[in-house]
């Protein structure tokens, strides 16, 4: 599931919630169906946009300082995704490139064979080539079933080869959840002259903007009848649903 | 309990970057000249406290650097272990150091040559003064820890030497009182000749440390990252 919206829409904060370094005003936070304040960490892998490992310890060292804490930690298979991904062991952590890092903390994750991979913007700062790299692996993990990825991002290009599921988020509360497929039947792009809409009919139109010739927005699908015919209604980006639905806030309900 | 001696272990994994060739040279240089100018390998409990309490920091200092306070959430450490953890690891920590600086100071005194000292001839009162100075220092770590669980190891930097000034500016105000009779000295003094002087402070010093558990645990539980 890709988590996304505006920044400061609360996408790490949800994250840090469910890893319980931050302290909600209420306990329905839940993990695998439980509430409380001990995340399940066998269940889990974490990957923060900052690395939450010792820049001087050695890939080694990492494993050994974490390894003990996980019932299931498989040396063999933090050995063989080491090299996989080409990390050497032998290398410290503040040696590594941030996309390396970032795969350092899925090696971790898929070592003690984790069932929900939790990731806070793993692929930002990222060039093209290591995204992609970090993209293929997260569609390898969830090709498992049994498996499943959060992740909070907001490069939208990377959402589309890897989400299947998408949560927006806007000023701490979902503004929709659903399917990738959902979400591009519920929105639709909506552009049309000055003159168009009455002010009732502008009223469905999300993020209405005025520009010189005309104007541009966004329609929920089931209001498209609503709309006179002179409007061009056509199918809209995962970037313009981002940027129309933080104009004109309207909470998913 | 096996989170709990794993978090141990992370901590002194954590630590080990800042036990460089460089420190471990320059500790071993203070060991061996206190031992040298005083004469005594027991001296060396007071050094091997202020050892502890120099590198008590690393964890905190480390934890805070690395994220390490969200990578305990994701191990699934609770925050009263996380806390528990860093009061062991200072135990241990004052431990290790004193042993550390014991051997070395037998050994630099051996080959030195520089006093020829023998364990049986050297009575408790001789240790007592040097168990007070590594008392002092523990004290200070009790002060300390819930300053660093309370504001984190960049704001507690500064905050955490106010003990050590007020350690000294005591020592000052105490070569000043005239009668050395009354007051803490005197009363140690008293102490000392009903033999009570050790047990009464490890006595205070338990007390202090569940004090200063106390108001670490509330202050982390309270803590976000």
């Amino acid at each position: 599931m890709g988590f996304i919206g505006p920044n400061g829409a609360g996408k790490t904060t949800t994250i840090k919630l469910l890893l319980n370094v931050i302290k909600g005003n209420s306990d329905n936070v839940k993990l695998f169906g439980q509430a409380g304040n001990v995340v399940q960490n066998k269940q889990i892998g974490v990957v923060m946009d900052i690395p939450m490992y010792v820049e001087d310890l050695t890939l080694r060292d990492v494993e050994k300082a974490i390894s003990s804490f996980y019932s299931n930690w498989d040396k063999n298979k933090y050995t063989d995704y080491l090299k996989r991904f080409g990390l050497e062991s032998k290398k410290k952590v503040k040696e590594l490139s941030r996309g390396m890092k970032v795969k350092l903390q899925i090696v971790v994750a898929l070592s003690h064979d984790a069932n929900l991979l939790i990731l806070d913007e793993p692929t930002s700062g990222l060039d093209p080539v290591a995204r992609d790299e970090i993209c293929d692996l997260l569609r390898e993990f969830v090709s498992d079933e049994t498996k499943g990825v959060l992740f909070s991002i907001h490069i939208t290009a990377d959402l589309d080869k890897t989400a299947d599921y998408l949560t927006f988020i806007l000023n701490g509360s979902i503004a929709f959840t659903g399917t990738k497929d959902e979400l591009f039947e519920k929105y639709m792009r909506v552009t049309g002259g000055l003159h168009d809409l009455n002010t009732d009919q502008k009223g469905f139109v999300i993020g209405y903007r005025e520009h010189s010739t005309g104007f541009e927005g966004m329609l929920e699908t089931t209001n498209s009848s609503k709309l006179p015919k002179t409007v061009m209604i056509e199918r809209i980006t995962l970037d313009e649903i981002i940027i129309f639905l933080n104009k004109g806030v309207k909470l998913y309900d | 309990m096996t989170n709990l001696k794993n978090f141990i272990q992370l901590n002194f994994m954590t630590a080990k970057p800042y036990f460089t060739v460089k420190t471990l040279l320059i500790i071993s240089m203070v060991i061996l000249f206190q031992a040298i100018m005083t004469g005594s390998v027991f001296s060396e409990i007071g050094v091997g406290a202020l050892l502890g309490t120099l590198f008590m920091g690393y964890p905190f200092a480390s934890a805070e650097k690395n994220n390490l306070d969200t990578l305990y959430a994701t191990l699934s450490i609770k925050r009263k272990a996380v806390v528990a953890g860093r009061y062991l690891f200072a135990l241990l920590l004052n431990g290790g150091t004193i042993l550390f600086a014991f051997v070395l100071a037998s050994a630099g005194l051996y080959f030195v040559g520089a006093v020829g000292f023998s364990y049986s001839s050297i009575g408790v009162s001789q240790i007592e003064p040097w168990i007070m100075l590594a008392a002092m220092f523990i004290g200070i770590q009790a002060i300390q820890l819930p300053i660093y669980f309370k504001v984190g190891y960049a704001k507690a930097k500064f905050l955490s030497i106010v003990p050590f000034v007020a350690l000294i500016a005591g020592y000052f105000m105490f070569l000043n009182v005239s009668d050395v009779s009354a007051g803490p000295i005197g009363f140690f003094d008293k102490l000392a000749v009903t033999g009570l002087v050790v047990p009464a402070i490890v006595v205070v010093l338990v007390g202090i440390m569940f004090i200063s558990y106390g108001l670490s645990a509330g202050f982390y539980k309270k803590r976000e990252f």
